[in-house]
């Protein structure tokens, strides 16, 4: 049979305390047990050492009172076994001895005792005695407990503690702090040692905080790192405060917590909310803090400094042809560029998705900035491959200065957009900023915002000028010209708005209102007069391309009750010229439904003779340039007659715009255009005006 | 102390004896009366070894009686187990007859004590 006694769980209770009694006297066993049990203890009694000791290794007990004089088995050797046996600090050993038995007494301490009592036992005392053991107990296991979750939160938090006597320079620390360190307790005996493990470019740091906080007393946070053999790095935190004996510094108490994971985490973090992930460089919330930095500094060392911003020219096409990834190549292969221009005092960021920015700070002159850009656009222009593609990209860049053009940085952004968006006008340039950009661009801002008033107040209103049929000299129909009644202006001309309204898409709802008006008009004249004059209505590229456009046009036409027959749509070959495969769908579907088309303004633009075969048109109207400049010796006529043939050889209707001269009349009649249009026959009139017209041209012509 | 001043001491400390007694009731009296029962053996059993010279077994029975005459408040006796047990640990001259006449007669008087106070 096996004599290996299996160690039983430990079986303390903070409810119900276990005393083993062991004492070879029944006298004492009996009045002890009954003493201990009255005041709430579970007891076991055993009447020697040697029972005692298999009781409790079969039942552990709490505290253990021990006899010393004992048969088979002393108090001593006992209580020996008990401690060898167990591996529970806290249990309580209380050896009873006699008073007079002092050299018992350290025998018993000898021997492991934590407490003893003196014979004859004070048994009203007793259970106090008693209850003092299991206090201690409890305490030790508290402290236990705390110590065990002290290291458990040092573990977890990466936290050792470190002591430093300044008199006597030793030092002391915890083995977390060697784990931390990745070496040995022993091996960090001295300050020395301790700042060995610092990254030589912060030992210097870390020396002097230690210096200055024992100088001052103060207490001290440091952050550094620490390197191993292998070169790998830990971020460290150190903190501490200096503990005083006399009012003299005595030690210096710190902890160090490693934290390497914290540190990336917040490297990451500050990367993703100042950089690009794509390129590295700093982005537009890292830009907009360094801009005021370096004003200041130029202010201050009386500097010039220069904002430079690019955008890439025809990016929406690069998207569209080789999709994000490939404009993401063309981006990453402009940043490789800027990254060698980058120096103490050229730092570029990535401005937004299209766009970088550049500071360029201690500029001998603005020469110098103009000429960083020009160099910057010519590499950029190098061709690079995507897709197995060549593709050349250009970008249009614009300049701003400190102390130029201002102060203010907010002004130098700007400043360098508005020169930037006057490069992108004809791309792949260089543009310095000038005081007219802000003047245009607040007039701007100003127009669009009393556009958008003037379509509220319905000040926009509709001029009609004659076209008069050349060889009968009757009225063949009218142009609609809007006009804008301004309340303290005055009439104004399309000139001063409607740039302005192409732009900001306002032309959509003025055009829409000019289409209505001017067919309510050419219904009611038509129908005063007992006339079809045909009515020619402008679209602009913007009304074209709206995706609305049939559905307006079809209810105003249904709700005017005009013929479509008599609605002429003018268009300019620049509404057309982008995309003539969807114009001519358009123009189709209008003309489909009746409507005549017009080219106007023929010949200033990108027009073509085949783009004029392929378009759906009806009638050609010839730019008034071609026809100013004619006089009554037919000079200056090659260009019109030209046209005039070209588009009588595609059977197109013809109508002369600007005819202001008898030699015009004269020079449209002898080359057969159909009709002629200008301020020979009238200016355009008010609708008022224009029914007087035709009234007073039909009693001329009766 | 010696033998010869025992008798002198009281045998039982009274306001130990009834602190006891309270403390431990009923089961006092039993424990009591227990010992009376007991101790007469043991008694015999010291003064035979005392006869015998066996003093390491009268050390270990004057040792335990004492122990237990002295949680039962039997002062007189307790002390008179001690001289014992102190003599053979110093290896001072004990007489054998004086130590068993005085033990027993204080046992007997411890008994008649009790019996009083009961």
């Amino acid at each position: 049979m096996s004599t290996f006694i299996q160690k039983p769980v430990n079986s303390s209770s903070a409810l119900m305390p276990k005393i083993l009694i062991v004492d070879d006297d029944p006298v004492t066993l009996k009045m002890v047990s009954k003493v201990l049990r009255d005041a709430g203890y579970e007891v076991s009694e055993s009447k020697n050492g040697q029972a005692g000791l298999t009781a409790f290794q079969q039942q552990p007990a709490d505290i253990v009172l021990l006899d010393v004089m004992m048969p088979i088995m002393n108090g001593y050797e006992t209580c020996k076994a008990l401690r060898e046996y167990s591996d529970d600090e806290s249990l309580q050993i209380l050896m009873l001895t006699g008073l007079d038995d002092v050299e018992s007494v350290n025998k018993a301490f000898e021997a492991g005792a934590s407490d003893f009592i003196t014979k004859p036992l004070n048994f009203p005392l007793l259970a106090q005695r008693v209850r003092y053991a299991h206090r201690s107990r409890e305490m030790f296991h508290a402290l236990q407990l705390n110590q065990e979750r002290l290291e458990n939160a040092q573990k977890i938090a990466k936290l050792g503690y470190w002591q430093f006597n300044i008199t006597d320079k030793s030092l002391s620390v915890s083995s977390q702090v060697a784990k931390i360190l990745e070496t040995e307790v022993e091996a960090i005996t001295s300050l020395d040692e301790l700042l060995s493990h610092i990254h030589e470019e912060d030992v210097d740091y870390v020396k002097k905080a230690l210096q200055s906080a024992i100088a001052n007393g103060e207490p001290f946070t440091l952050q550094h790192r620490v390197v191993f053999p292998d070169w790998s790095e830990k971020f460290i935190e150190q903190q501490g405060e200096i503990k005083t004996d006399n009012n003299q510094a005595a030690f210096i108490v710190g902890t160090i917590q490693d934290i390497t994971d914290r540190h990336r985490a917040e490297e990451l973090i500050h990367f993703q909310k100042f950089y690009d992930s794509l390129t590295h460089f700093p982005n537009r919330r890292m830009f907009d803090r360094h801009i005021k930095h370096s004003l200041s500094e130029a202010e201050i060392n009386d500097n010039i400094m220069s904002l430079l911003l690019f955008t890439i020219d025809k990016s929406d096409q690069i998207i569209e042809s080789f999709g994000h990834t490939g404009f993401d190549m063309v981006i990453l292969n402009i940043a490789n560029i800027l990254k060698a221009l980058l120096s103490d005092n050229l730092s570029v960021y990535r401005f937004d998705e299209n766009s970088f920015a550049i500071i360029q700070k201690e500029l001998a002159s603005t020469e110098e900035g103009i000429d960083n850009a020009h160099s910057i656009r010519t590499h950029v222009n190098e061709p690079i491959m995507i897709s197995g593609e060549e593709i050349i990209p250009t970008v249009s860049i614009g300049l701003s200065y400190y102390p130029y053009h201002t102060g203010s940085d907010m002004d130098l952004i700007r400043m360098a957009n508005l020169a930037m968006n006057e490069s992108r006008k004809q791309s792949d340039t260089v543009t310095n900023y000038s005081s007219t950009m802000t003047s245009n661009s607040l007039e701007q801002l100003t127009m669009e915002k009393s556009i958008r008033e003037a379509i509220r107040n319905d000040e926009f209103v509709v001029f009609y000028q004659p076209q008069i049929n050349i060889n009968s000299g009757m009225i063949a129909g009218m142009e609609a010209l809007v006009r804008w009644e301004h309340p303290e202006h005055g009439i104004l001309s399309p000139l001063q708005f409607i740039p302005i309204a192409e732009k900001s898409g306002l032309i959509i709802p003025i055009g829409e209102r000019v289409f209505q008006q001017a067919c309510y008009a050419a219904r009611s004249i038509n129908n005063k007069f007992n006339l079809n004059l045909r009515v020619g209505i402008n679209l602009s590229t913007k009304q074209l391309a709206d995706p609305n456009l049939d559905s307006t046009i079809t209810n105003i036409i249904s709700e005017t009750g005009i013929s479509p027959q008599l609605v002429e749509i003018e268009i300019t070959e620049s509404a057309v010229i982008d995309d003539m495969e969807k114009a001519i769908a358009i123009l189709d579907n209008l003309r489909d439904k009746g409507f005549k088309i017009a080219m106007d303004d023929f010949g200033t633009g990108y027009s073509s003779l085949s783009m004029l075969q392929h378009l759906p048109l009806d009638t050609l109207k010839i730019d008034r340039a071609f026809i100013k400049d004619i006089n009554d010796n037919g000079e200056n006529s090659e260009l019109a007659r030209a046209i005039i043939a070209m588009a009588k050889s595609l059977n197109m209707h013809i109508i002369a715009e600007g005819a202001e001269e008898h030699s015009h009349y004269n020079f449209l009649k002898q080359q057969k255009a159909d009709e002629i249009q200008g301020y020979y026959f009238s200016k355009p009139l008010s609708e008022e005006d224009f029914i007087d017209f035709v009234q007073s041209h039909l009693e001329k012509t009766a | 102390m010696t033998l010869s001043e025992i008798r002198h001491i009281p045998s039982i400390d009274i306001e130990a004896y009834q602190a006891l007694a309270t403390l431990l009731n009923d089961e006092f009296n039993e424990i009591v009366s227990e010992f009376f029962n007991d101790t007469p053996v043991q008694i015999s059993a010291l003064c035979e070894a005392l006869s015998c010279n066996n003093l390491e077994v009268a050390k270990n029975i004057s040792h335990q009686l004492r122990s237990a005459s002295g949680n039962l408040a039997m002062s007189a006796l307790s002390k008179a187990f001690n001289v014992i047990e102190v003599s053979i640990n110093n290896g001072s001259q004990l007489n054998s007859s004086e130590a068993k006449q005085v033990v027993t007669d204080e046992f007997e008087r411890a008994q008649l004590t009790i019996k009083g106070l009961q």
